[in-house]
This record gives structure tokens, C-alpha cells and sequence, in this order.
């Protein structure tokens, strides 16, 4: 769930790796004359230099902005002198600063040009670097599929290439698969990888990076319960960082420490801890570890039973995570929120906070996300296994051929037609491989979209209907009390009346009057609880249903008759009153069109399954020659089904009868 | 003398009721009390004999009211006076300790005669609610006749595969879909209290369902 930020740091050892390390106390003695070569007044290829060693010099020290301003003034001039290295190299750079800046999109843009670039140029350093940053930016905006691709991509480039200089990327490398792995929930793995990477000494920036190594480790230990290996590393990760002196490093640290306390069930370490993380990453406006630790401390404070603090914290997180389009974090803070709504009794807003944390949890841990990135794991293992296997073939043959020294020629015709092939069949390989993933990805993406316009869908009819319901609840109360009680004493006094003045009895009148009243007061309650039955609010909906059943059946024309299994338990309110809604439009079809002398309807429930069925004997009917009236009816049926995420299907034999059959899945708790 | 509390938040029915009893100098209103709360303080220190009380309350629940007035006070009759002709509500409200239900468009005569039998320790049901409990009677009846009635398309399905037709056969024959006939199939399990196919069919055949 968390420390997705680490990544950032591997990709920043990169950038002080692959140009000249430029010394910071170097840099405070040099940095007057750098900018006089910088501002020269008819720029060249050293003014570009210099500009890059001063935005370097900013970003170093996390002045992002600064070191902004000094890309944006390089540009043009690596522009205009046409140094494809250094503009490839500035378009890197303002990317990362971008990133830093946690502006993805603008980033995106210049790491995409300078992969452009590094790839027509075979520079492989930079394209490794290109790699593994956009690999971050998709790990920062929860795309873990094509993070892994981009990652493989430069594991592929370092281990191919013999260049000892690319060889100290490594363990950068095994770290950030490591990392991603874990962030999938796969810690074994995690683990194993970024052990792998310890293993390797003496590559630049090492000390910071075991560090974060090391809190990845814990981390990840402690998601498998095993404190003890946790605590280990995490003391390690302390003794290394207590040798750095880097703030944000300083605040990771902490913020790993309160993980461990959480997990040991030491809260106010806990918390003590955390607020000394956010501290720190408020000071230096770094939103991304911003918004995940006040994450974490909210749910200490609501664990500590603070709930005002525990809301405060939430949202914050949630403002910026939702921004930084951090899904996983977004869904972690909303469950805060709903957590506490819950607490305080504001049932209305934990379902809204509920509903907001399956929305960006589900989309978060999309199991389909997780399987194709095992998936794509595998592939890259066993592109790794083929690849050795076809180079030792290729080997031993012309070792043979060397050995029978028959025909030269052949050896070399042998010799390149093979190493043709193979490269054929790698590039083919290649290109398949990048289309089967492309349209995956596209296939992920589409699914995705649908998901959520259905969900709004629901959503906007959920408000719709619900508004409906509460709107018939209130009238049929206001006429059931105020309507119904004014009849009520009406005919009360006019009973009085007529045994007070029995001459009154005989008078036309006031007997024509007083059965007005009277069908007048009946007509309201029948109106009231047409409108919504107080048994259904008060007992139940299989009560209400028996009651409409009863009264029709009393009407001797449709016999109807109610069947339930596995309905002990109420559902809840607002589902009970839609299914009786269904149901009286269905009798009422039946009354009104089917001609039916018989009905049955059916309740069959079985854990969250719920079918129900409204069957009656008459002419049946279809679907195509129904008048408009039916169809209305259908139509609202249809639509409280689908409400209710339920299917519905019709089955109708002319002259037999209708099997109207619905079937539901319920979250009931 | 009987005194009575009258417990409604329309002004008017005590009004009502209070112009019904007129020249009847046995019965007495004692008070009248417009929510479930008021009616709950003012029953610390009155003792009626007889109340007339409303289930819908702005406050409480009256069937609710009924049981917490019973369980202070085992004297007192409670009638209900009400515009709900609705079987489950008339149960509930007699199981949670009401004497009689009394429906709000009654007749002078009704209302004094169901004072009388409430008081002499008899149950009275207005017409109305009788007849609502009455239909209630027969469902129940129905519903405990030991087998289930099956539906039509049950019927037909039960058929069928007791003639050796699979699911997605006996969906073709019928024109539906195989998951219709599933959920169908799961249903008669359901119903007939089985865990197989085979249980089921067995079962249909004894009890002639087939």
C-alpha cells in the first residue's frame, strides 16, 4: 500500500550516475563562476553546461523550482547549437524535475521525447534512465503493468550490454522489481529481488540506497507478520541513514518506524512517529509522501479512537491523493472516512465514503492488473532462459563448424543465416510480444471505462429513486395523518349527530352526506397505503406482500398466492420497499392485462441469491405487440431490476400464462 | 367512572372522540396527549383506566409505545384508535399488549361497545380488522399444507428431467436460457428441502409431483 515512493529515489541515483558527479561543497565555491559562463552573452555548448550543472546543483538540493527555471533556460540554446547529446539530456532531466514536481503529465511529455531521442542515438545509458522513469511515473500513478514493462525493458538493455559502467545500474534495477513486486502484494518475491540487490557494493549513491533497500524490506516483513527480520532491517536501514544527511530519506525512515510500531501495536510510537515524517514532508511540499503518511496517521488516530484528528488527516490524504491520482491511497483514505462517519452515526455519508472506496479499490487492486504482471514476469524469465539458449547453440555450432573446417564459406553463409534467423525471430518476438501487450492494455482500459459509467449510471438512478421513495413516504404520511384525521373526526361528529338529533336518520341528506364522508375517508386510506404500506416500513416486505395478496384474493377475480424459502432474515429497507414497488406493478399487469384467474409469486433465498418469481395462468402476451401502458409498467420494472444490479427475464406463452423471473446477488452484510 | 387518556397528534380526534361520549357521564377523558413522550410523562402519575392510542406517532412507534406502557403499567387497557387497517400491524399491536384495534371511521355505537368489552377483560377487533385478520388466516393455512406448489415452468422442468433431458436440452426444448432453467433447478432444490437432482426427482414422484 504504501512507500511506492522509494522507486523515485533509485531513479534519482540515476541521474547523478550518468553524468559527472558534481560535489555539492565543489559546487557552493564554483557556482559564481558557472553562472558567469552560464549568462555569457552569446551562448554555446559551455553555457548548456553550465546550466545543466547549476539545475543540477538546485535539484540536488530539492529546489525543484529553481532547477525548473534552469532547464527551461537550456533548452533553447541546446536547441540552436543542435547538441543532440546535451538537448536529449535536458529533456531527461526536466522530466525528472516534473516528476518531482509531481506534474506526471508534463513529465510523460519530455521523457518521452528524450526516450525518442536516446533510441534513434543507441545511447543506452540514457534510454536505461528513460526507462526507469517512466516506469515511475507509472508506478506513481498505480499502473504497475506498464511500470513492470518498462522496467524489464532496462533490466533487458543493462544485462545484454557488457559495459561495466551500465553493470552498477543493476542493482537500481533488481531493487525497483523488487519494489514493484511488493507493491503487488507479492512480498516473497519483493524480498528475494531486493536482497539480490544488496548484495552489489560500490555503485554510486550506495549508502542512500541501501536505506531504502533496507525500510523496503521491513516493509515488506512486516506485511508478512514477521517482526523480528522487520526490526532488523529496519535498525540497519537507520545505521545507514544516520551517516546520510538527507532529509526526505530522514522522513521515509520515520515513517517506516511507525509502520513497525503499528504493527507491534505500539500506537503513540506509532503516531509520534508519523508526525514526525509528515512534518518533514510538509516542510519540503513532497504531496506524493505527503498524502500517504497522513494516510497512515489518520488511521492511528482513529485506531486511538480520535475521530475528529483521524477525519482532519483523511482528508488531507485524500485531497492530494486524489490529484496525485493515487488510487490506492484515494480507496485507503476513504475507508478512514467512512469508518469515522460510521462512528459518529451518519450512516448517509459512510454509505457515500463506502461506495467512494469500492469505486478507487476496485479499480486499484484490479486482479487482472496483478495476474498480467506475474504474466509478464514470467515472459521476461523465459525470454532470459531463450536468449542463453539460443547463444549457446549458436556457439557450439561454430565451434563445430571451426572443428570440420569443410567449406569456409559455408561456415559463414551457416553462420550469418543463423544469426539472421535468430535475430528475425527476436524481432518478431519482440513485435508480437509489444502487440499482445498493447492490446491487453487496451482491452484493461476499455473495461475499465465500462466499469465506472456503470457505475454512475447506478449512482444517478440510485439518487433518483431514493428521492422517489422518500417523496411517497412523506405524502402518504401527510395524507394518512393530516387527511385521514380530518375525515376521521368528520364522520366521528357526524355519528354524534345523528344520535343526538335521531330525526336525522330518516333525512336524505344527511345520509347521502354521511356516506360521502365516509367513502371519502375510506378513499384517503386506501390512497396512503397504496402509496407506501406502513407493514412494509414497520414489519416487513414478505407481510406486505401477503397483504396485497390477501386483499386481491378477497377480490375473488385473481386467486394469488405467496411461496417463500430462505427468508428469515429482513433485507434491508430501501431494497424491501423496491421489490414490493416490483411486485405491484407486476399484479398490476396481471389484473389489469393478463385475464389470469391464478398467481403465484415466489421468494427463493439462498446465502446472497435471491430469485423471484411471478407466474400467472393467463393469455400471456408479447413483447413486441404490447400496448404502451404494459410496456410503462415493464419499463419501471425493468428499471428497478437493474437498480437493484438484478436480471430480469420475461417468458411468456400466448394463451398458457407469464413467468416473470428476477434474479439478484445481494450485499447484505 | 372510566377515565381515559386519548394519545394522538391530530387535535381534532380527541375532539371527536370527546363529542362521541357526550351525555355518557360514566366515561371521563382524563387527558389527551399529542406525542409518545408526553403521553409516557404524563403516565408517571395518572393511572386511566382505558387508552386510545394512536400508532402513528410523530415521535415513537405506537406498537412500540403499546409494549413500553405495557410493561410499566399490566392494568390499564390499551385500544388501539387508528386509520391502519393492515393484518401484520393489527398482530403485532395485539402480541406487544394491546386489548383491542379500532379502526378511526367507527360509528358512536362501535367505539362505546369496544370500551365496554375492553373493560369487562375481552379482545375487541373492529369489523374491518377482523375481516383483515380473517384473510391472513387463510394464507397461513395455505402456506402450511406440507407440500409446495409448484409453478408452471417448474412443473414443466421437473418433467423433463425426469425424462433424462439435461440442463441446456431442456432449455432449447423450452426457448429460455440455461441459466433460467438453473435457476429454476436451484429453486425446486430449494423448495422440495434437497440437496441432488436425483433426491428431488425421487421426491416428486412420492409426493406425485410428477
Amino acid at each position: 500500500m504504501r512507500n511506492k515512493y522509494y522507486f523515485g529515489y533509485y531513479v534519482l541515483s540515476f541521474l547523478l550516475t550518468c553524468s559527472s558527479v558534481f560535489s555539492q561543497t565543489v559546487a557552493q565555491r564554483k557556482i559564481d563562476s558557472v553562472i558567469a559562463i552560464a549568462f555569457m552573452k552569446n551562448p554555446d555548448t559551455n553555457a548548456v553546461k553550465a546550466f545543466s550543472e547549476l539545475q543540477r546543483y538546485h535539484f540536488n538540493l530539492g529546489q525543484y523550482d529553481s532547477a525548473l527555471y534552469y532547464c527551461n533556460l537550456s533548452l533553447p540554446i541546446a536547441q540552436k547549437v543542435n547538441n543532440v547529446d546535451k538537448l536529449s539530456r535536458i529533456y531527461y532531466n526536466t522530466g525528472l524535475v516534473y516528476t518531482n514536481l509531481t506534474r506526471y503529465d508534463s513529465a510523460k511529455i519530455y521523457i518521452n521525447k528524450a526516450m525518442k531521442m536516446a533510441k534513434e542515438n543507441l545511447d543506452t545509458p540514457l534510454l536505461i534512465n528513460c526507462y526507469n522513469s517512466s516506469a515511475l511515473l507509472s508506478n506513481y500513478q498505480s499502473d504497475f503493468k506498464t511500470a513492470v514493462q518498462y522496467m524489464t525493458s532496462a533490466a533487458r538493455l543493462i544485462e545484454n550490454s557488457n559495459n561495466p559502467e551500465l553493470l552498477i545500474f543493476l542493482p537500481q534495477t533488481y531493487g525497483n522489481i523488487g519494489h514493484n513486486l511488493m507493491a503487488e502484494n507479492q512480498f516473497e518475491k519483493g524480498i528475494a529481488y531486493e536482497k539480490k540487490a544488496l548484495v552489489f557494493k560500490k555503485y554510486p549513491d550506495e549508502q542512500r540506497y541501501r536505506v531504502m533497500l533496507h525500510l523496503d524490506i521491513a516493509d515488506a516483513y512486516i506485511k508478512l507478520n514477521n517482526t523480528t527480520q522487520a526490526k532488523l532491517h529496519l535498525d540497519t536501514s537507520k545505521i545507514y541513514n544516520s551517516q546520510l544527511n538527507n532529509i526526505q530519506v530522514e522522513s521515509l525512515v520515520l515513517n517506516s518506524e511507525g509502520y513497525y510500531y503499528e504493527a507491534v501495536n505500539n500506537l503513540p510510537a506509532s503516531l509520534a512517529a508519523y508526525l514526525r515524517a509528515y512534518k518533514i514532508a510538509d516542510s519540503v511540499t513532497n504531496d506524493y509522501l505527503k498524502s500517504e503518511i497522513a494516510d497512515n496517521i489518520a488511521k492511528i488516530y482513529f485506531k486511538m479512537n480520535n475521530h475528529a484528528m483521524a477525519e482532519k488527516y483523511a482528508i488531507t490524504s485524500n485531497n492530494i491523493a486524489k490529484s496525485l491520482h493515487n488510487l490506492k491511497v484515494t480507496a485507503s483514505t476513504y475507508e478512514t472516512l467512512k469508518k469515522v462517519a460510521f462512528e459518529k452515526g451518519d450512516f448517509k455519508k459512510a454509505l457515500f465514503m463506502s461506495e467512494q472506496q469500492k469505486l478507487y479499490s476496485d479499480s486499484s487492486t484490479n486482479i487482472e492488473t496483478q495476474k498480467s504482471t506475474v504474466y509478464l514476469e514470467a515472459l521476461y524469465e523465459n525470454e532470459k532462459k531463450e536468449n542463453e539458449i539460443a547463444v549457446l547453440t549458436l556457439s557450439n555450432t561454430s565451434k563445430e563448424l571451426a572443428v570440420l573446417k569443410t567449406n569456409r564459406l559455408l561456415l559463414i553463409g551457416g553462420l550469418t543465416a543463423s544469426t539472421l534467423l535468430f535475430m528475425m525471430g527476436l524481432l518478431y518476438r519482440n513485435s508480437r510480444q509489444k502487440r499482445l501487450i498493447a492490446e491487453k492494455d487496451a482491452m484493461l482500459q476499455q473495461e475499465q471505462v465500462k466499469f465506472l459509467e456503470r457505475q454512475q449510471q447506478i449512482v444517478s438512478l440510485q439518487s433518483m429513486v431514493n428521492g422517489q421513495e422518500t417523496e411517497r413516504t412523506r405524502i402518504a404520511k401527510d395524507l394518512h395523518d393530516g387527511f385521514g384525521g380530518l375525515f376521521s373526526t368528520i364522520k366521528m361528529y357526524f355519528s354524534t349527530l345523528q344520535y343526538e338529533q335521531p330525526i336525522l336518520k330518516d333525512d336524505p341528506l344527511f345520509i347521502k352526506s354521511y356516506e360521502l364522508v365516509n367513502s371519502a375517508s375510506e378513499e384517503v386510506r386506501r390512497i396512503a397505503h397504496n402509496m407506501m404500506p406502513e407493514v412494509l416500513i414497520k414489519i416487513g416486505l414478505l407481510q406486505a406482500v401477503q397483504e396485497l395478496c390477501n386483499s386481491i384474493s378477497a377480490g375473488k377475480l385473481l386467486l394469488t398466492k405467496l411461496q417463500t424459502y430462505g427468508m428469515e432474515k429482513r433485507l434491508n429497507a430501501s431494497t424491501e420497499v423496491m421489490l414490493f414497488r416490483i411486485i405491484q406493478e407486476l399484479l398490476n399487469n396481471i389484473i389489469k392485462h393478463a385475464k389470469a384467474t391464478e398467481a403465484i409469486i415466489q421468494f427463493n433465498k439462498e446465502d446472497n441469491r435471491l430469485s423471484i418469481i411471478v407466474e400467472d395462468n393467463g393469455h400471456g402476451f408479447n413483447l413486441q405487440e404490447t400496448d404502451n401502458k404494459t410496456k410503462a409498467g415493464l419499463a419501471s420494472v425493468q428499471s428497478r431490476v437493474s437498480y437493484l444490479n438484478g436480471k430480469l427475464s420475461i417468458d411468456s406463452q400466448k394463451e398458457t400464462g407469464t413467468t416473470i423471473m428476477m434474479d439478484f446477488l445481494l450485499n447484505e452484510p | 367512572m372510566i377515565q381515559i387518556l386519548i394519545i394522538d397528534d391530530h387535535p381534532l380526534v380527541s375532539d371527536g372522540v370527546a363529542a362521541m361520549m357526550k351525555g355518557l357521564d360514566y366515561m371521563q377523558i382524563m387527558g389527551a396527549c399529542k406525542s409518545g413522550k408526553e403521553a409516557l410523562f404524563f403516565l408517571k402519575d395518572h393511572f386511566p383506566d382505558i387508552i386510545l392510542l394512536d400508532i402513528s406517532l410523530p415521535d415513537m412507534d405506537g406498537i412500540d409505545l403499546c409494549e413500553q406502557i405495557r410493561k410499566q403499567n399490566k392494568k390499564t387497557k390499551i385500544l388501539g384508535l387508528t386509520s391502519t387497517n393492515e393484518a401484520g400491524i393489527i398482530r403485532q399491536f395485539l402480541a406487544k399488549g394491546g386489548n383491542g384495534y379500532l379502526l378511526k371511521n367507527m360509528e358512536r355505537d362501535e367505539l362505546i361497545m369496544a370500551i365496554d368489552e375492553v373493560i369487562n377483560d375481552k379482545i375487541y377487533l373492529s369489523k374491518a380488522a377482523n375481516q383483515k385478520i380473517l384473510e391472513q388466516y387463510q394464507s397461513v393455512n395455505d402456506a402450511v399444507k406440507s407440500t409446495p406448489v409448484l409453478t408452471r415452468r417448474e412443473k414443466e422442468i421437473l418433467q423433463l428431467l425426469y425424462e433424462g433431458f439435461n440442463g441446456p436440452q431442456i432449455a432449447e426444448q423450452l426457448f429460455l436460457s440455461p441459466f433460467t432453467i438453473e435457476t429454476h433447478r436451484k429453486n425446486l432444490l430449494q423448495k422440495l428441502n434437497v440437496n441432488t437432482t436425483q433426491l428431488m426427482l425421487r421426491y416428486a414422484k412420492e409426493n406425485k409431483l410428477i
